[in-house]
């Protein structure tokens, strides 16, 4: 907190640290907004791409990675600030914003940006939280590597499901994947290469209970249907009606595609079937000083280049937004007339 | 002196005797995160040279015994040593700004 001056009102707030919320700070600091950008990871999604080839302007491919680390770079260059938290709810109080934080944080300001994405989806279940990163894992191309050895449980039937226990099989001697449908449905290439493997032990028609554990993961809790759990041959000699099973993990990696996380902002914008934050062709929401961008829009395409053009959009709205209200002239024309 | 490079064997010496506090980036390669957060810890590196702490990095695909010691399960993981014991450890992605603060409480 530090850095952040208690009370400061902020311009504007990008929530998400992905290409749109950087290129939105990137646009609102140059036009001399105080800007401050809270994400709860850096990067966003690109960082799960090692060879981007559709970003004009870089001939040679570049991983997600380092074009977000210029990304980020080249906003706070232009006087953007920083904080690594997450964003739990976004509140309009008379003309302005409340920003409050999981890490007990309120911020304010007079414009916000939404741009925090997509996020994996999570199994809602005891013990998961308690364990993320110390042995629930949401990435398996991030995380993987470091159970080598040991044995793990993929849970999810998604293409990303598929290839990370494929990953895991080739490092380590034992992967359960665990899936609610009695199917894997998707590339059939990735289905018949787990069929195939010795390795993985598919469990079809199991949910996950719990993870459970001291310090790290120990065991992973599944409830399985009738049929399954009657094939496993475990079933429970407690009161459960299907009975449980638990089976003795290192690692989970939760692998069951992404969401669209709106409770911050529940109430305030207007969200379409799909929960994507609905905006305009000038990036506003439907509350007025609230500008979204991004995968969390209702946007068809997610990509970089078109995540960034939409930041940059954000940005300039906000100054335009922000000149209005302060009873200015906007200063932004459109730039290609004189 | 800039950015040092820790690994299973210059550990104990570099790491665990060391005089002054050490700070440890464990990252590897393939990992997105830390490749965002490589640059920064460098730059520190470069701050922070003669003024009572070690910075570095550990890759823990090529040395795999320190990452196992202490547990690391998901990178990047920061750790922070002082007289031969993790006085601090943070894990993810981290600002410049909250780094220099907690560098500064461990050399204070």
């Amino acid at each position: 907190m530090s850095e952040i001056e208690k009370g400061k009102m902020w311009d504007v707030i990008v929530v998400g640290g992905g290409a749109a919320g950087f290129t939105a700070a990137l646009y609102a600091s140059r036009r001399a907004l105080a800007t401050l950008v809270i994400a709860k990871d850096v990067g966003g999604q690109a960082l799960l791409t090692q060879h981007i080839e559709n970003y004009p302007g870089f001939i040679e491919t570049i991983s997600g990675s380092d074009l977000l680390a210029k990304f980020w770079r080249q906003a706070e260059k232009h006087g953007a600030t920083t904080e690594i938290d997450e964003v739990i709810r976004i509140e309009k109080s008379s003309d302005e914003f409340i920003v409050r934080t999981k890490q007990g944080r309120e911020h304010q300001a007079k414009s916000v940006i939404l741009a925090f994405g997509m996020t994996p989806k999570d199994m809602g279940v005891p013990g998961e939280e308690k364990f993320s990163g110390k042995g629930v894992h949401y990435c398996a191309t991030c995380d993987a590597p470091l159970y080598k050895g040991k044995t793990v449980a993929v849970v999810g039937g998604t293409n990303g499901a598929m290839d990370a226990a494929l990953f895991l099989a080739k490092i380590c001697p034992k992967v359960y994947l665990v899936h609610n449908r009695a199917k894997l449905v998707g590339d059939t290439n990735l289905v018949a290469q787990i069929a195939a493997s010795s390795v993985i032990q598919f469990l079809p028609e199991h949910t996950v209970k719990e993870v459970k554990g001291e310090k790290f993961v120990t065991t992973l809790v599944l409830t399985g249907s009738p049929s399954t759990t009657a094939t496993a041959g475990q079933a429970s000699s407690g009161n459960t009606i299907f009975g449980d099973e638990e089976l003795s993990v290192d690692g989970v990696f939760v692998e069951m595609g992404h969401v669209i996380k709106t409770e911050c902002v529940k109430g305030l914008v207007e969200l379409d079937a799909t929960n994507a934050v609905v905006v305009n062709a000038r990036m506003a929401t439907s509350c007025a000083g609230v500008f979204a961008a991004g995968d969390l829009t209702d946007a068809d395409y997610k990509q970089v280049v078109i995540s960034a053009g939409q930041g940059a959009i954000a940005g300039l709205e906000v100054y335009k937004y922000l000149q209005r209200k302060a009873g200015k002239k906007a200063f932004i024309t459109n730039d290609w007339t004189t | 002196m800039s950015e040092h490079v820790f690994t299973d064997d210059n550990f104990q010496k570099e790491v665990l005797e060391s005089k002054v506090p050490v700070l440890v980036d464990l990252w590897a390669p393939w990992c997105g995160p830390c490749r965002m957060l490589g640059p920064i810890v460098e730059e520190l590196a470069k701050e922070y040279a003669g003024k009572g702490i070690t910075i570095g990095k550990l890759n823990v695909d090529e040395n795999p015994n320190t990452a196992t010691k202490y547990h690391v399960m998901s990178i990047p993981t920061l750790l922070f040593f002082k007289d031969g014991e993790v006085a601090e450890q943070m894990v993810g992605m981290q600002t410049r700004e909250a780094l220099k603060k907690k560098i500064d409480e461990l050399i204070g």
